[in-house]
């Protein structure tokens, strides 16, 4: 078993502003999720009976498929530093379909919530529903057309050495759009 | 291809998938862990920041990384986790 895909090691994977931005998004989302967890404390009940109308099986699948895309994503990162950039290609269009499919799931599930006439302030549960996975939402979105074109350019040709870092880049920020879900699923699916 | 997949990253995906379908078992449960909430928001969010931080080390190369960032990220991710931890269970009511 290999034990890494990485090249060099002790250096920084894809752009070191990128790392300044994904910590303060992640900040963020953190000071929302802490946020979150004052109110739910504050209205316990009403946060319980809210969360009952969010789908355990959709926010897990959506859980499981962004875990995918995230797999799929270091396959491709591990493909184009190996040259093989057809090969990489393949696995960015695969964490690709895994976007698609998860903003199509959740796309549906706020359909639903607005057919049942739950809206952004209907109350502080939804406020902070909507606030927080439609922030992801867009997240996934602007990382979704980041990879197509990374898709698109891997098929075509190869990633010069030089030019890597770029797509260490987006799979930096889309494994972040992975990770803030993990939180997101446990604090609004999950927590009893 | 066998040797793109036969790596610690692919390990690590496995380990993250089967912590991810414990925690949808887990939460599936819901309604019989509320008479001991905080106990459950502990476990829940502990196997939440567990996974995040696999992902952090293994998918975002951390590990491989200089110190300042290693340092950095694993700063920020003790901070957060216990800044979300703290007020799911009510610490800050």
């Amino acid at each position: 078993m290999n034990t890494d895909t990485s090249t060099t090691p002790k250096r920084i994977t894809g752009d070191a502003i990128i790392w300044v931005m994904i910590l303060g998004d992640m900040t963020n989302f953190m000071v929302g999720f802490a946020y979150y967890g004052y109110l739910r404390n504050a209205n316990l009940t009403l946060f319980r009976q809210s969360q009952e109308t969010l789908s355990i099986p959709i926010g897990a699948s959506n859980s499981l498929i962004m875990l995918f895309s995230s797999w799929l994503m270091v396959l491709a990162l591990s493909g184009v530093r190996q040259g093989r950039h057809k090969q990489a290609a393949n696995f960015v269009l695969g964490a690709l379909a895994c976007g698609v499919v998860f903003t199509g799931l959740k796309a549906w599930e706020f359909a639903q919530k607005a057919d049942a006439g739950i809206h952004f302030l209907t109350n502080d549960f939804y406020t902070l529903y909507y606030t927080l996975t439609g922030l992801h939402f867009t997240h996934v979105v602007v990382g979704t057309g980041l990879l197509a074109c990374y898709a698109y350019i891997l098929k075509n040709k190869p990633m010069t050495p030089g030019k890597i870092f770029y797509f260490e880049t987006a799979a930096i920020y889309w494994h972040m759009v992975d990770l803030l879900w993990i939180v997101i699923f446990t604090l609004m699916y999950l927590l009893p | 291809m066998s040797a793109l997949l036969k790596t610690r990253e692919t390990a690590v995906w496995l380990i993250l998938m089967v912590v991810s379908v414990s925690n949808w078992v887990l939460g599936s449960q819901r309604s019989s862990l509320e008479s001991d909430s905080s106990a459950a928001v502990l476990i829940l969010l502990t196997l939440a920041f567990f996974k995040v931080s696999l992902i952090m080390q293994y998918f975002m190369e951390v590990r491989h990384a200089n110190n300042e960032l290693k340092v950095s990220c694993n700063l920020w991710l003790l901070a957060v986790f216990l800044l979300v931890t703290s007020a799911n269970v009510g610490v800050f009511n």
